[in-house]
């Protein structure tokens, strides 16, 4: 999901990005459920809320009027056409073990012991990152929390092509998509229908 | 910036199990990983086991996944940090990196990109990068 901040920075300052990767990307409504499907309200627009009441843009409308579901590939493959079309250097299979830094320099130690050396080095390791000891002094352990999550995207072809599927899982009314969410306990299930694609996560207890 | 500036991106592709608890559901099979796979049938058995309300027609919606495009990522915690950058300055974490976001809480993206905004922000106007007085207002900006 891609909410307002980064879509007006994205909108404004990196067009080709926009155009290739937000402007014509999927805008959910979400519908609640219960487990068995039965559903119990919506679809409605994402609306923020502070304090229980609905926040207004300069419009005085419901705010944001989109959210987006960005696909990754296109994005990753929008923001990589970005850095080509810079100049920038991208180097792939690399893994990062360990940062350093000195009054003059930075860098980072690769797994085949080699290291790369710069003025600033920006850790986006993700999750599982590097950093974490030169930064904090010690690394971050994870903690299970008892749950997993099941999740794939695809193309529509084989819900649009299903009666039955193409009935539980519709569109909206005008061809947008849907995000309907499922919960029952620790259960959460949640599938949405786009004109291309669908998606489906599903948030489970681990025993 | 104002001088001139070198740039090298260096894009890794791992798995974050080194740094996991063990993680086991039913078969012990969850990791924190995008290459961590698990069939329809796996998916539409483990429903049918643990949650019986579910409706057939959900099981046919999973039966349309590629037989290899399910992803079973385990859900793990971590402590949020005080520090996002190095005790020099020179070192930065952004994205997942910086928070500690799960998957399902949809907005890692958003604040990937506000991370990257307020960097380039912050080494523009922060008058150079010695001293590192830029990454402490990046970090004292985004920590509020």
């Amino acid at each position: 999901m891609l909410g307002p901040s980064a879509q007006r920075h994205v909108e404004k300052t990196w067009p080709s990005v926009y155009d290739a990767a937000l402007k014509t990307a999927p805008d959910p409504w979400i519908s609640f459920h219960k487990a068995t499907g039965e559903k119990v309200a919506g679809p409605t627009p994402f609306n923020f809320k502070r304090d229980g009441a609905v926040l207004v843009n300069e419009d005085g409308e419901p705010a944001p009027d989109r959210v987006y579901r960005v696909s990754r590939p296109k994005f990753n493959a929008a923001l990589l056409g970005q850095v080509l079309a810079l100049g920038i250097d991208v180097t792939y299979g690399r893994k990062a073990v360990e940062y350093f830094e000195d009054e003059t320099k930075a860098g980072v130690i690769l797994e085949d012991g080699s290291r790369a050396e710069a003025d600033v080095v920006v850790a986006a390791d993700g999750l599982g990152t590097k950093s974490h000891k030169l930064i904090n002094g010690h690394d971050i352990r994870a903690m299970s929390s008892k749950h997993s999550i099941f999740r794939t995207a695809y193309h529509v072809d084989h819900i649009s092509s299903d009666p039955e599927l193409d009935k539980m899982f519709p569109l909206r009314d005008d061809g947008g998509a849907v995000l309907q969410i499922w919960t029952a306990g620790d259960l959460q299930i949640i599938v949405l229908r786009a004109p291309e694609v669908v998606e489906w996560h599903i948030v489970h207890n681990v025993s | 910036m104002a001088h001139s500036a070198q740039c090298k991106l260096i894009l890794t592709l791992h798995t974050y199990s080194s740094l996991t608890t063990d993680i086991k559901d039913s078969d012990g099979t969850s990791q924190e990983s995008w290459v961590n796979k698990a069939s329809p049938e796996y998916v539409v058995k483990f429903l049918k086991e643990n949650y019986p309300d579910v409706p057939e027609y959900l099981y046919k919606l999973i039966r349309t996944a590629p037989e290899d495009g399910i992803i079973d990522w385990a859900l793990l915690w971590r402590d949020p940090q005080p520090n996002w950058t190095s005790p020099l300055g020179r070192v930065v974490q952004v994205g997942d990196s910086a928070h500690t976001f799960l998957p399902s809480s949809g907005n890692g993206a958003v604040q990937g990109i506000e991370d990257a905004i307020s960097v380039a922000t912050c080494l523009q106007l922060g008058g150079g990068v010695k001293g590192g007085l830029w990454s402490k207002t990046h970090n004292k900006l985004r920590q509020v």
